[in-house]
C-alpha cells in the first residue's frame, strides 16, 4: 500500500528572510518527484523543511497519517544528500557509513558493501574522505542514502561532479530505488536530468512552487 | 572510539611525565603520596596565593594539560554538526539519546586521561624517589581525581556547547577567557589580602571562583574555609548545568541552520 507524504500550506523565514512560501503537495510512494529551480530557489530548504531537520514557522508535513515535529521529529527511515554536506574527512568511506549506520542499527556490514558496489565505490578503499575526489565524495552521500533501503529518498543535485559513467550509475539507481517502492524527491538546478528522471516535476522560484505538472 | 582512548592514554602520559617533572618535587628524596598529589594541585608544602605573577604563572603551567585537553576535545560533539550534522540527525528520531552516547564517550576518555596521567606521576615518582603510601595519602587522590575529572568534563563539554552557537574559535576565546579571568581573581583575593580586606569578602571571593575547587591544598588545609566536599558539590552542580544546557541547545533542530563555521543557505 503507497504512502503519502503531504505538505500543506509550509513557510519559513531566517533572519527576516522569507526563503519559503506557502509551499504545499502531496508525494506518493514509488514514484520520482524532480524539484526543478535556480541555485538559491530554497530547494534544499525545502529539503531541510521536508526531512525535519529544520522547522517550519507555519503549516504541516505529514507522512503516512503522522505529523512531523508531533509523533517524530525527523522523518522515520529517510535517506537523504543535500548540498555541501559532507561526511568525517578522517574516516575512509566504509568507516563513514559503518558510523552513520549505527545509529539506526537498520543496515549491516553487507547492505553497507552493497551500496557503495551500486554507486561504483570499492568498500575496502583505504583512502580517507579527505582524500576523495569531487564525484567519490558525491557517490559516497547517495550510498549512505540508500543504504538502509528507505521508504523516502532526498537528493539533492545528485548528479553533480559525477562523470559519464557515476550519472549512469546513479540514475540506475534511482530507478531501482523507485522499483523497490521509495518515494524518490529529486532537486536540481539541471531541468535535463529532471525530465529524464522524474515521473513529476515541480518548479520552484525564490521559495514558491510555481508549477507542478506530469513530466 | 578504540583509537580515541589510546589517544587519551597518550595524551594522560605525555601530561603525566610533563607534570612529574615540572611539579613534583620531594624535599629529602622522600615523598608521601598526598604531597605528590597536593604538589599535583598547585601546593608546595602550602600553595602561597598572593598577587604574585610567578605563582599565577606557575599554576597557569600545571593547568596545561587541561587546557591542552580541551583544545583537543573542545570540537568532539559540535564536529558532527559541523561535517556529518546532516547524515547524523537525519537518523536521529531522538537526538537526546545521541547526546547521551556522545556523553559517555567523553565521560570514558577524560576518564581514562585522567587515570593515566595521575598513575604515570605516581608511577615515575616511585622510581625517581621514595614514595609513602598512607590511607591518607589515598583520599587525597581520590579527591583529586574526583575534582579534575569534573573541572575536565566541564570545561571540554561548555567550549563544546559555546561552539555550537559561536562557532569553535570564540568558544577557544571564551573558555580559556574565563579560565584566565578565574586565575587572575586568585591574585585579586590574594591583594586584598595584603591590603587586610575582609577575611569573609576574602573568603566568598575564593570560594566562588571555580579554579580555586581545583587547589586540593586549601581544601585539605581548610584555608579560606574551603572544603573538600564544598568544591566537589560546587563543580558537580556545574557539570550539572551545562550537561542540561547541552541537551536543550541539542534538542534545538534549527542548529542545522546556525551553523557559525559553514553558513548553509
Amino acid at each position: 500500500m503507497s504512502k503519502l507524504l503531504k505538505a500543506c500550506r509550509i513557510n519559513k523565514s531566517i533572519r527576516n528572510h522569507k526563503i519559503l512560501t506557502d509551499i504545499s503537495f502531496e508525494l506518493e510512494s514509488g514514484h520520482i518527484y524532480g524539484l526543478w529551480g535556480r541555485n538559491g530557489s530554497g530547494k534544499t530548504m525545502l529539503f531541510r523543511a521536508l526531512s525535519g531537520l529544520m522547522k517550519v514557522d507555519s503549516g504541516s508535513i505529514c507522512w503516512d497519517g503522522q505529523k512531523l515535529h508531533q509523533d517524530f521529529s525527523v522523518l522515520p527511515n529517510l535517506g537523504i544528500v543535500l548540498e555541501h554536506a559532507g561526511l568525517y574527512p578522517n574516516m575512509t568511506g566504509m568507516e563513514n557509513l559503518s558510523y552513520l549506520a549505527g545509529i539506526k542499527k537498520a543496515a549491516n556490514w553487507q547492505m553497507i558493501c552493497e551500496a557503495m558496489e551500486r554507486v561504483g565505490l570499492d568498500p575496502c578503499d583505504k583512502r580517507t574522505y579527505r582524500k576523495y575526489s569531487m564525484g567519490m565524495k558525491q557517490r559516497l552521500a547517495i550510498a549512505q542514502a540508500v543504504m538502509e533501503q528507505p521508504d523516502i529518498i532526498m537528493l539533492d543535485e545528485p548528479t553533480n561532479g559525477l562523470d559519464e559513467s557515476g550519472v549512469w550509475k546513479i540514475r540506475t539507481l534511482i530507478h531501482q530505488e523507485k522499483e523497490r517502492g521509495a518515494l524518490i524527491l529529486l532537486a536540481s538546478h539541471n531541468r535535463e536530468d529532471m525530465t529524464l528522471l522524474a515521473d513529476h516535476m515541480y518548479h520552484m522560484a525564490d521559495g514558491r512552487l510555481t508549477g507542478g505538472a506530469g513530466a | 572510539m578504540k583509537s580515541e582512548k589510546i589517544r587519551a592514554s597518550l595524551w594522560g602520559l605525555i601530561s603525566g611525565v610533563y607534570l612529574m617533572t615540572a611539579f613534583v618535587n620531594p624535599y629529602d628524596r622522600e615523598i608521601s603520596l598526598s604531597e605528590v598529589i597536593l604538589q599535583l594541585s598547585g601546593s608546595r608544602g602550602s600553595f602561597v596565593m598572593g598577587c604574585s605573577l610567578p605563582e599565577l604563572l606557575s599554576y597557569m603551567l600545571r593547568m596545561l594539560p587541561c587546557y591542552a585537553v580541551s583544545m583537543i576535545w573542545g570540537i568532539d560533539l559540535y564536529h558532527h554538526f559541523c561535517t556529518a550534522g546532516v547524515y547524523v540527525f537525519s537518523r536521529c528520531t531522538n537526538r537526546l539519546k545521541w547526546y547521551r552516547s556522545i556523553l559517555i564517550s567523553l565521560f570514558v576518555k577524560v576518564c581514562i586521561f585522567e587515570t593515566v596521567l595521575t598513575g604515570t606521576v605516581i608511577l615515575l615518582s616511585s622510581f625517581c624517589f621514595r614514595v609513602k603510601f598512607r590511607q591518607d595519602g589515598l583520599i587525597i587522590l581520590g579527591c583529586h581525581l574526583s575534582v579534575f575529572f569534573l573541572w575536565n568534563f566541564s570545561w571540554i563539554l561548555l567550549m563544546n556547547l559555546l561552539a555550537l552557537i559561536s562557532g569553535s574559535s570564540m568558544a577557544a576565546v571564551v573558555v580559556m577567557g574565563i579560565q584566565t579571568i578565574g586565575l587572575a581573581g586568585l591574585g585579586i583575593a590574594g591583594f586584598l589580602e595584603t591590603r587586610h580586606a575582609s577575611n569573609l569578602m576574602i573568603e566568598k571571593l575564593v570560594q566562588l571562583n571555580p579554579i580555586s575547587c581545583t587547589v586540593l591544598g586549601w581544601q585539605f588545609e581548610g584555608t579560606y574555609s574551603m572544603k573538600s566536599t564544598h568544591a566537589l558539590l560546587f563543580l558537580t552542580m556545574c557539570c550539572i548545568v551545562v550537561i542540561i544546557t547541552g541537551g536543550i541547545l541539542i534538542h534545538r533542530s534549527e542548529l542545522l541552520t546556525d551553523n557559525r563555521e559553514m553558513e548553509m543557505m
